[in-house]
């Protein structure tokens, strides 16, 4: 790893602080309400008293901002915990069990890696209603195909090598095996596919939202909140723009740690 | 190879029926059901509702029965009747696609030379620097959400400089801005697996042979890495399809088109269940079909594969 990339790690982290503290204290960043705005102030751009200014109907959009980074990063976290433990508990069965369990649900998850992955998450939002946690069941089901594949590979690659077998000879049980050689190992892919997916989750999650099928409107999701900006492109440039820049940092930041952890990881 | 050829294709049905069945299946099997997916949580307490369309949409039948006639019909390229509409769903699908191709063929032939571009580039130059900014590019790319960028560039292009129309269904200087948003993610994803497998190509022995018997380095890039580097390349061309019908949803959305994209975006609004079973099998055909062709074409790009054919 290079000196800068290692630099980089550092306001990755911050970002990725910021942006969970706000998740979880919202209160710390902006005292002011999210839902009630003041309608003398209403449209005024960024400045000292509004950091991201006011929409129509005079609401600061940083506390809106600030407010939906709970719902959204909720959204894409909770995603990417069905993604990790749906998908690695059907590669774990499917790599184990090899035959025909395998085959049959090795081609179940080919058949949903072949459906267009936007496609099959709205098809999810369409029979669960949408809401965030239907959109956070329907992207981490849909994520969850690339999990199992790669546990399945590491399951295989593990029960070839020589410590295995070893175990096994020495009279090792095969639960034990898994759970002291097989999961130890795939740690480290998964939490780098797992990290760079989050990044993935939170941008499709905020464009699910952005179609309308997040939370229903008053309550502050960074992708309804863009969608609300749609009217004022041409006027009131700032709230599409800045939420939009919001996410943006967020997912680099993500996406930088996730690289940093993939990259460590191929170096083992 | 014909009997690969038919054994390949027996699959791709295969697969395109388990979507046709998985989608069936999520509509239809507990506690799913047609019509109170149809209409909403919200309003799903009115009985005498329920039964009448139950019985106008002909969901009064047993699940097996309409499983099985669906099944036949889709083999025979009959998707059923929108429930929205009323219309056909193939040809309402058929009607859309003309649009949603142009958009995809615009943003593809911005995003192929580019992140061509991009990887050749970041492979051939010497300066670390140049080669950082580059390799950093499709990253940053991924990291943007799709529909904002779109916006951003309507808000540039169309609002602050009134060089593209906001609202252009049809004509060239309407698709612009459209294709370029969708073909900002899918240069990328272009460029990011080509220069992955380029990086891996250069630092092979071949390319150092061919250096020392005289070849440039733009020559060593293009004529040797690269044509290795191409086969794995081309495998993502399905994913790649995938990504760009995903895409176009939101992409048509921002940009108000007709669409393929927009289909969908409607067909969930409005719960219309055949109209969103006729677009998974479609989609989920394309992407098998444009699978298999890959595959096919893999012996004609790798000599070595030709010969273990033959």
């Amino acid at each position: 790893m290079t000196f800068a990339r290692r630099l980089g790690v550092v306001p990755s982290a911050l970002v990725l602080l910021a942006a969970m503290a706000a998740a979880f204290a919202p209160a710390l960043f902006s005292a002011a309400d999210p839902l009630r705005g003041d309608l003398t102030e209403r449209l005024l751009p960024p400045g000292a008293a509004h950091l991201f200014g006011t929409d129509e109907l005079g609401r600061d959009v940083f506390a809106r901002v600030v407010h939906g980074s709970a719902p959204s990063l909720q959204a894409a976290v909770i995603a990417v915990g069905i993604a990790v433990l749906a998908g690695s508990t059907i590669g774990l069965v499917a790599g184990t069990a090899r035959g025909w369990l395998d085959d049959l649900v090795m081609r179940g998850v080919e058949v949903l890696l072949a459906v267009p992955s936007f496609l099959l998450i709205l098809v999810i939002v369409a029979v669960l209603g949408p809401g965030t946690r239907e959109v956070a069941v329907a992207v981490g089901v849909s994520a969850a195909a690339v999990f199992s594949r790669i546990m399945r590979a590491e399951v295989i690659r593990v029960r070839g090598s020589g410590y295995v077998e070893a175990a096994a000879v020495c009279g090792t049980g095969r639960p034990t095996v898994l759970l002291t050689h097989v999961l130890p190992n795939a740690a480290g892919p998964l939490t780098a596919l797992a990290t760079l997916e989050l990044g993935n989750a939170i941008l499709t999650v905020a464009a699910v939202s952005f179609l309308g099928f997040g939370a229903p409107p008053p309550a502050p999701e960074w992708g309804s909140l863009i969608a609300a900006g749609r009217p004022f492109l041409a006027s009131a440039w700032w709230l599409t723009t800045v939420p939009g820049l919001v996410i943006v940092a967020v997912v680099l930041a993500v996406n930088h740690l996730g690289h940093v952890l993939r990259t460590r990881s191929e170096r083992r | 190879m014909t009997r690969f050829v038919a054994r390949r294709l027996t699959q791709a049905v295969a697969v395109v029926l388990t979507a046709y069945t998985l989608t069936f299946a999520a509509f239809n099997v507990l506690p799913a059901d047609p019509v109170r997916i149809m209409m909403g949580p919200e309003n799903g307490g009115d009985e005498a509702r329920v039964a009448a369309l139950r019985a106008e949409y002909g969901l009064d039948r047993p699940a097996v029965e309409r499983y099985l006639d669906g099944l036949l019909d889709t083999l025979r390229g009959d998707f059923g009747t929108s429930f929205q509409t009323g219309r056909n769903v193939g040809a309402t699908i058929a009607e859309a696609a003309p649009r949603t191709l142009a958009l995809a063929g615009g943003a593809l032939l911005v995003a192929l030379p580019l992140g061509f571009l991009i990887a050749w580039s970041a492979a051939h130059t010497r300066h670390m620097w140049l080669r950082r900014l580059l390799g950093a590019l499709p990253g940053l790319s991924l990291s943007v959400p799709t529909f904002w960028l779109g916006l951003v560039l309507l808000q540039a292009f169309s609002f602050g400089l009134p060089l593209f129309p906001a609202r252009a269904e049809d004509g060239l200087a309407g698709l612009v801005l459209p294709a370029v948003t969708l073909a900002v993610p899918s240069s990328a994803f272009v460029a990011q697996v080509l220069l992955e497998r380029l990086t891996v190509e250069m630092r092979q022995p071949y390319v150092d042979t061919a250096r020392a018997k005289g070849a440039s380095r733009a020559r060593a890039v293009t004529a040797h890495a690269l044509r290795n580097a191409a086969m794995p390349a081309l495998t993502m061309i399905a994913l790649l399809a995938g990504w760009l019908v995903s895409g176009s949803v939101v992409v048509e959305t921002v940009f108000a088109r007709n669409g393929l994209g927009r289909l969908i975006e409607s067909a969930v609004t409005t719960r219309d269940l055949p109209m969103l079973q006729g677009l998974v099998v479609v989609a989920t055909a394309v992407v098998t079909l444009l699978t298999l062709a890959v595959d096919m074409a893999h012996p004609l790009v790798d000599p070595r594969l030709r010969e273990r054919a033959a």
